[in-house]
């Protein structure tokens, strides 16, 4: 765990959670300016519920509004992951260009996520309206399911890939953007389901989304594997730290 | 009880004892079953396993009968291309001696037997040939000899030959480097990595000698199957694999006794590659984990060697100061300079690519200030690298000429030895398919061009060729030079 931490340190994770964090807190400034939030609000799951049903029977439900819930919600959730392609970015262009072909690169990753947004955000809501302790505890079971299967394999391996970025020049920065929309597609593969099960947790669904946001996190630090039925990454790393093997050359 | 490690040329004979019993334990070992940690299969997967290849080799017949979770716990360890390359080979170069040294003392031998180094770098005239113990067909008693029981190249001696001009040498032991790489520049041990079989870059000691040694023996890869190690997946098969990586071994341990050397010894380094861990079995025929940081000098897995200077380009060894970073990559920051601009196939014929100068970077008298590049504030240094190279060979040896755009006459050549090429290729393979770098030392070649002086030439030519004539075609994603200050 030392060497995770000091690992994290070094590496974009040093900006990317902090901001990860002010996005998240910037939800909640939002919430107290323009009403409540639908999706990531700090009211309870009934108002934000009896305050959707109003806008929706007044016909003023604003698709932009969860648009931007949705996309609050995805960054905050996201970028962590993204610690590796963004050092990778910065690494590959000039140093002029670092923090555009960066901003660039996560901008498209974000992008990318909005297109399934327009499925996942009615099942939120949806699943929000419907959920239960067991309905909890079932969407959790499918997301882990998901998660075994040799497709989402595939796509954490597509993932640790690099790809060929140009180093200065605006092909540099549409490079970037590029290997952010390429990164995106297998994270949306993988994490679909994950993306749901914060709304499983009504009222506790911010910390059910931190939650969420690290077992990613973990998923992400495996290496790249053959494609297979497997326990899920993040449950092989919390198995491995209960673990306590000996060690060599040690009597 | 230490075990002394020594030079194999100064034994004292040819066959001597500490050779005699490595050969008898290669023989015991390879007649155990594969599903025995002490195998001698079994701890060659470790390193690398193929397989479908090994099976077809007929060197285990049924590869299936290893568990699953075993193998995926256990096979294909091997840290290459990043900092973890000298740490993971050490412990895994001590778990081998443990288990070889246990079967030699209960079987008759010393209790205190270690494993000899071949060292290829001496000043000795037949330093560089094979040790004839590794070539003879039969041993003193007219027994088949086990360690010569290897598929190899035709070469019995290191050195430069017509496919792969360049010679193995001891330039990265006295290079002003660091031991960790900041990206697109050269450190010792390599660039920062996780746990993975195939990393970014090759670190120094990594490329050469490491890297040549292993294609040098394993031969000119046009043979189906090639030499054993010319691919990692088969490189510990071969008896020699040991010799060799207990020189490189040792030439860790005399590096780290150079006065100006700065070894990382960071947590992110020391704890080793989170989540996975480096496991090998031990002498119970139980598994254990170490980290890098108990491979340093004066921790439990840390080695003796007989001697730290001969061969090793290193003045004074074996007690000399050692300077132990922590977590740096001294100088200022690199910055890339000079890039091309697509991907390259190399193929049968070589492949001319031209790198341009960032423009902005051609403006100043001083190319560190142009660029931006911060800290420091001495000299420039410049590395070249070949990036993101992918290919179905086990290893690719590309082979550079360095020119002004536009002239005939080359500048600089250079042999980059990509070792584990395939592996690192293998789109969902444990590698991600993410290809390997190479990376070299340029600056006076680049000083002599002019670059640096940003005086006329606005870039580069590097034509790229295939060293082993009729091998797949590879890929480079890009060649760029990357400045950083001193």
């Amino acid at each position: 765990m030392r060497g995770l931490i000091a690992v994290c340190l070094m590496s974009p994770l040093r900006w990317l959670v902090p901001s990860s964090a002010a996005i998240s807190g910037a939800s909640l400034l939002l919430q107290s300016s323009i009403g409540p939030i639908v999706l990531c609000g700090s009211a309870s799951t009934t108002a934000r519920l009896e305050q959707l049903q109003v806008w929706t029977n007044a016909g003023l439900l604003d698709p932009w509004r969860l648009l931007a819930d949705w996309t609050l919600m995805t960054a905050a959730m996201m970028l962590p992951l993204t610690s590796s392609a963004c050092a990778r970015v910065a690494h590959a262009v000039v140093p002029r260009l670092r923090n555009w072909a960066i901003l660039l690169h996560l901008a498209a990753y974000v992008l990318v996520w909005l297109v399934p947004g327009l499925l996942l955000v009615p099942l939120g809501l949806v699943v929000e309206a419907s959920a239960t302790p067991g309905f909890a505890a079932a969407g959790i079971a499918v997301a882990l399911v998901w998660s075994a299967t040799p497709l989402v394999q595939s796509a954490r391996n597509v993932m640790h890939r690099s790809s060929s970025i140009r180093g200065f020049g605006g092909v540099a920065l549409l490079d970037s953007m590029r290997f952010g929309a390429a990164q995106a597609v297998p994270c949306v593969v993988s994490c679909w389901p994950w993306m749901v099960v914060p709304f499983l947790f009504g009222d506790m669904h911010r910390p059910a989304m931190v939650l969420v946001a690290v077992y990613l996190f973990l998923d992400r630090m495996e290496p790249p594997s053959k494609p297979r039925w497997r326990l899920p990454p993040a449950l092989v790393i919390l198995a491995r730290a209960l673990d306590k093997p000996s060690r060599l050359g040690r009597a | 009880m230490t075990r002394l490690r020594k030079d194999i040329a100064s034994l004292g004979q040819v066959w001597a004892p500490e050779v005699l019993w490595y050969a008898r334990a290669v023989e015991a070992l390879r007649g155990l079953p594969f599903t025995s940690r002490a195998s001698w299969p079994y701890l060659a997967a470790i390193h690398g396993f193929d397989p479908a290849g090994w099976k077809a080799q007929g060197i285990v017949p049924d590869p299936t009968i290893v568990p699953d979770r075993e193998q995926r716990l256990m096979f294909n360890q091997c840290q290459h291309a990043g900092w973890f390359f000298p740490p993971w080979h050490r412990g895994y170069l001590w778990a081998f001696e443990e288990i070889l040294g246990g079967w030699i003392a209960t079987n008759g031998g010393p209790a205190d037997w270690a494993m000899p180094y071949w060292n290829y770098l001496s000043s000795a005239p037949s330093s560089r040939d094979i040790p004839r113990e590794f070539i003879d067909p039969t041993m003193p008693d007219g027994k088949p000899n086990p360690l010569s029981k290897a598929l190899r190249g035709p070469a019995h001696a290191l050195g430069p030959q017509t496919w792969i001009p360049q010679d193995i040498s001891l330039a990265v032991q006295t290079a002003e480097i660091v031991y960790t790489a900041d990206p697109g520049t050269l450190g010792y041990g390599g660039p920062i990595s996780g746990f993975t079989q195939q990393g970014n870059a090759f670190g120094g000691l990594e490329s050469n000698p490491h890297n040549f040694v292993h294609v040098m023996i394993g031969g000119d890869a046009t043979p189906n199957p090639a030499g054993w190690m010319y691919d990692p997946n088969y490189a510990a098969l071969d008896p020699i694999f040991w010799l060799h990586h207990c020189n490189i071994d040792r030439l860790w341990e005399a590096w780290m006794t150079g006065a100006s050397h700065q070894q990382e010894t960071s947590p992110a380094w020391g704890n080793g590659p989170f989540p996975q861990r480096f496991t090998m079995p031990d002498v119970t025929g139980g598994l254990a984990v170490f980290t890098p940081a108990d491979t340093l000098p004066g921790r439990p897995l840390a080695p003796t060697y007989d001697d730290l200077s001969k061969g090793t380009g290193i003045a004074v060894g074996g007690g000399g100061a050692m300077i132990m970073n922590v977590g740096g990559t001294g100088g200022g920051t690199p910055a890339l300079v000079a890039s091309n601009d697509e991907t390259i196939t190399v193929g049968e014929s070589a492949v001319r690519s031209q790198l341009t100068l960032d423009a902005q970077a051609g403006n100043a008298g001083s190319l560190a200030m142009a660029t931006g590049a911060v800290g420091g504030g001495g000299p420039v240094r410049v590395y070249l690298n070949v990036e993101g190279v992918r290919g179905m060979s086990p290893s690719a040896v590309l082979n550079l000429s360095i020119r002004k755009p536009g002239e005939d006459s080359v500048a600089a050549k250079k042999s980059l030895v990509f070792f584990g090429l395939a592996n690192a290729t293998a789109r969902d393979g444990p590698h991600g398919g993410g290809g390997l770098t190479a990376t070299v030392e340029v600056t006076d070649e680049v000083r002599d061009l002019g670059i640096l002086d940003a005086t006329g030439v606005a870039g580069l030519e590097v034509e790229v060729e295939q060293a082993v004539s009729g091998a797949a075609s590879v890929t480079v994603d890009r060649i760029t030079l990357y400045a950083k200050p001193s």
